[in-house]
C-alpha cells in the first residue's frame, strides 16, 4: 500500500525545515471497527510508539466496554503516566488499492487533540504487502501472515521512504 | 473485506485531503475534526470528540464514513496524541 504524507499547516514558520509554514506527516485513514460499528480515523504512523494507541473517546463510540479491560501503564514524550485499556479490535487500513483487514489489541488512552498514534503493536499479526509488483486485486490475509513494510510516497505516488516494521509469526 | 465502492471513496478522500487548503486546515489547529467522505471539506470541528461526534450527526452526515483527524495544536510534536495524555 502506498500513502503520500498529508500536510499540516503551522502557527509560524518552522526553523528546522527552513521556514516552511507546512509539515507533512505519515498520516494515514484507519477504520477502526467493533461488532457494533467502525469509525474512520486518520492515525498517525509513529515508529517510537511500542502501542497501537486510540483515545477511550473512539472506544465509547464504538461501544467498546473498557469496563473490565486489562490495564497497562503508558508514558507519554511529556513524561506524563497514563492508563492505557485494551480491548480487541478489528482494523482496516486501505489505501484505495490495496487493503489489509484483521483483529488486533489496541489501547484506549485518555488525551487530548492530538490525534490516534498507530504503533509497532498495532501491525503484528496483518498482513504481508509489498508496493511493488504486488497485485491489486484486494483479500483478506490469513493472520499468520505480518505486515512487513509501508511506502510513503509524495502526492504523485513516488515513493519517498519506506518504513520496516517489525514482525510477529503467530 | 472493503467494496470497490469503499476502495472509491477512499481513493478520492486521500487525493481530496492532499489537496486541501493548508489555509482553512489551520483554521482548526488543536480541535477535532472530520471530514466529508470524499475528503473535499471539513463537516464539523470541535474541542473533543464527543462535540465533534455531535455535530457530525446534526450535520446529518454518516459518522461511519466521516474520517475524524486530530490537527495538532503546536507545530511540532512528540509522541503523536500522547504529549498531552492526562495523567491517571
Amino acid at each position: 500500500m502506498r500513502f503520500a504524507y498529508l500536510g499540516l499547516p503551522a502557527r509560524q514558520p518552522i526553523y528546522s525545515l527552513g521556514g516552511v509554514s507546512i509539515r507533512h506527516r505519515p498520516i494515514v485513514p484507519t477504520h477502526l471497527m467493533s461488532q457494533r460499528q467502525g469509525l474512520p480515523i486518520d492515525s498517525a504512523i509513529d515508529s517510537a510508539a511500542d502501542d497501537t494507541i486510540f483515545s477511550e473517546a473512539f472506544a465509547r463510540r464504538l461501544g467498546v466496554d473498557l469496563g473490565g479491560a486489562p490495564i497497562g501503564q503508558g508514558q507519554a514524550a511529556s513524561g506524563v503516566h497514563f492508563a492505557i485499556r485494551y480491548a480487541r479490535v478489528r482494523l482496516l487500513l486501505t489505501d484505495g488499492y490495496e487493503s489489509c483487514e484483521w483483529d488486533s489489541l489496541v489501547g484506549f488512552a485518555p488525551y487530548g487533540s492530538d490525534g490516534p498514534s498507530w504503533g509497532m503493536q498495532g501491525s503484528y499479526n496483518s498482513s504481508t504487502f509489498g508496493s511493488e509488483g504486488l497485485n491489486r486485486k484486494y483479500s483478506s490475509l490469513p493472520i499468520h501472515h505480518f505486515m512487513e513494510f509501508m511506502c510513503f510516497t509524495d502526492l504523485d505516488r513516488h515513493e519517498v521512504g519506506t518504513v520496516r516494521t517489525r514482525a510477529k509469526i503467530t | 473485506m472493503p467494496t470497490e465502492e469503499y476502495l472509491a471513496y477512499r481513493r478520492k478522500y486521500l487525493e481530496n485531503r492532499a489537496k486541501f487548503s493548508m489555509e482553512e486546515l489551520a483554521r482548526h489547529a488543536g480541535k477535532w475534526i472530520a471530514w466529508s467522505p470524499d475528503g473535499s471539506s471539513i463537516v464539523a470541528s470541535a474541542d473533543d470528540l464527543d462535540t465533534l461526534d455531535d455535530l457530525i450527526r446534526s450535520s446529518r452526515q454518516d459518522s461511519t464514513c466521516c474520517v475524524v483527524e486530530a490537527i495538532p495544536a503546536c507545530d511540532t510534536v512528540f509522541g503523536a496524541g500522547l504529549a498531552h495524555a492526562e495523567e491517571k
